[in-house]
């Protein structure tokens, strides 16, 4: 099993020996972008080994603080939400998070078309799940020594979750230099086991095509 | 959580006062001015009692406007513009979009949508304004001729709203990545902060052209926004 990425042509392809299966799949920009808040880099090309599949949190983008589905509490007569921690105690989204509780309606708003508090946190930027890879530096597929995880990641968005969610239609876009992938696909993928750990996974140069 | 039945009941009630206003004679005149008012109304009526969340609360003309929803059982939010005049007396108006900001702007009191539409009071009634804002805009600065709008850029990664405030008078706009403390004006420049991932800026600027004039302005963005930025 091996998975090659052609960011120049939004490809993804799966190679399973008895199958060869293509997916659209939106890598970053193919130079330096322009972003004020982070700007956008190449999905680097190079070969990697795929690490693991689980939900992904990080304080770099406010809204993917909290992980994806986390139970919420609306409250709105203290105007907050409220978000289940693993202790099954109940922490602020406003305090702990910095999202207000009209942000929520907003921002849930702009995603499902609905004035609403949803019962569960939908906005984490990496969506559900996040396959995340490493450059196997002595080759023995486990990340290990002085190896790390790549910030670049599979994933999906808020936005394709939302229109997935809804039967519209899924464009996918430009990404930071991560590859965002339809959250059909990423389920077939996953099905198929092509994010087994310790799948072969190479990234082609931009000019490159399957 | 009060069900919304009744203001449905009321948006088809109006529907009706606005199809039955066809065909007026001279000898009616108030009367086509009493259904034209009625006609440039955007807002319904509702019950005058507590919204069930408030957000936004700001004091004009010695009334006091808020912005919050009622919620029906279903979790379901409707705006709601909700008014509590010098005497005490409460006025709901139900609106058609989130409220982001209740403002003075040339003797108006102004609602701004979540669109960037905008809602004048006229009369107590509050109808179509032909204002039009940046989604999502907060006012941060009006005087006789010039108003700042600012729009925070959205949290979703994905979204390219980027943030930004526009001027209408002198009209400039400029991108600021702002997101949860609006930007202010103070001394006239405007003050924001920025928070980046790794780093946060402090922005001074021109409000004659939207020029950044310093990236690195702690203190002028600490004393006016009043709150440490650092925290």
């Amino acid at each position: 099993m091996e998975l090659h990425f052609y960011p120049g042509v939004h490809t993804l392809v799966l190679n399973s020996g008895k199958q060869r299966l293509q997916f659209e799949a939106w890598g970053g920009p193919a130079s330096i972008g322009s972003d004020p808040y982070m700007p956008e880099e190449p999905t680097w090309p190079g070969q990697y080994i795929i690490h693991s599949t689980s939900p992904y949190r990080t304080p770099t983008w406010p809204a993917s603080k909290l992980a994806w589905g986390t139970k919420l509490r609306d409250m709105p007569k203290i105007n907050d939400v409220w978000y289940e921690l693993p202790s099954g105690k109940w922490g602020s989204v406003q305090k702990d998070v910095g999202f207000s509780r009209v942000e929520i309606t907003k921002m849930y708003f702009q995603l499902y078309g609905k004035v609403t508090v949803p019962s569960f946190w939908v906005f984490n930027d990496f969506g559900p799940i996040s396959i995340r890879w490493f450059k196997d530096l002595n080759n023995n597929k486990v990340l290990d020594g002085k190896e790390t995880l790549s910030g670049q990641m599979f994933h999906t968005t808020p936005q394709d979750e939302a229109n997935t969610a809804l039967g519209k239609k899924v464009n996918l876009t430009p990404s930071h230099g991560c590859i965002h992938l339809k959250p059909k696909d990423r389920d077939l993928l996953i099905a198929k086991k092509a994010f087994a750990p310790k799948t072969l996974f190479i990234v082609h140069k931009y000019h490159e095509k399957p | 959580m009060k069900s919304l039945s009744l203001i449905a009941a009321l948006v088809s009630t109006t529907a009706a006062i606005g199809c039955s206003s066809t065909t007026v004679s001279v000898a009616e005149q108030p009367i086509i001015q009493e259904v034209s008012s009625e006609q440039k109304s955007t807002t319904i009526k509702l019950p005058a009692i507590e919204p069930d969340n408030i957000y936004l609360t700001r004091t004009l003309n010695n009334a006091t406007f808020s912005a919050g929803f009622f919620i029906d059982s279903n979790g379901i939010n409707s705006p709601v513009i909700s008014t509590i005049l010098p005497d005490g007396a409460r006025r709901n108006y139900a609106v058609e979009e989130i409220v982001t900001d209740i403002f003075s702007y040339q003797s108006i009191i102004i609602a701004a949508l979540l669109s960037g539409k905008t809602l004048a009071l006229d009369s107590g009634e509050w109808v179509a304004n032909e204002l039009q804002l940046p989604y999502n805009a907060t006012v941060i600065h009006t005087n006789k001729a010039n108003l700042i709008a600012c729009a925070p850029f959205s949290p979703i990664k994905s979204s390219n709203m980027r943030g930004g405030c526009t001027s209408i008078n002198p009209d400039w706009h400029i991108s600021i990545p702002w997101r949860s403390i609006p930007p202010k004006v103070c001394n006239g420049h405007i003050y924001a902060m920025i928070s980046l991932p790794n780093k946060n800026e402090y922005w001074k600027i021109s409000t004659v052209n939207g020029e950044i004039l310093n990236r690195d302005a702690y203190q002028g963005v600490s004393e006016c926004l009043n709150r440490s930025p650092s925290l």
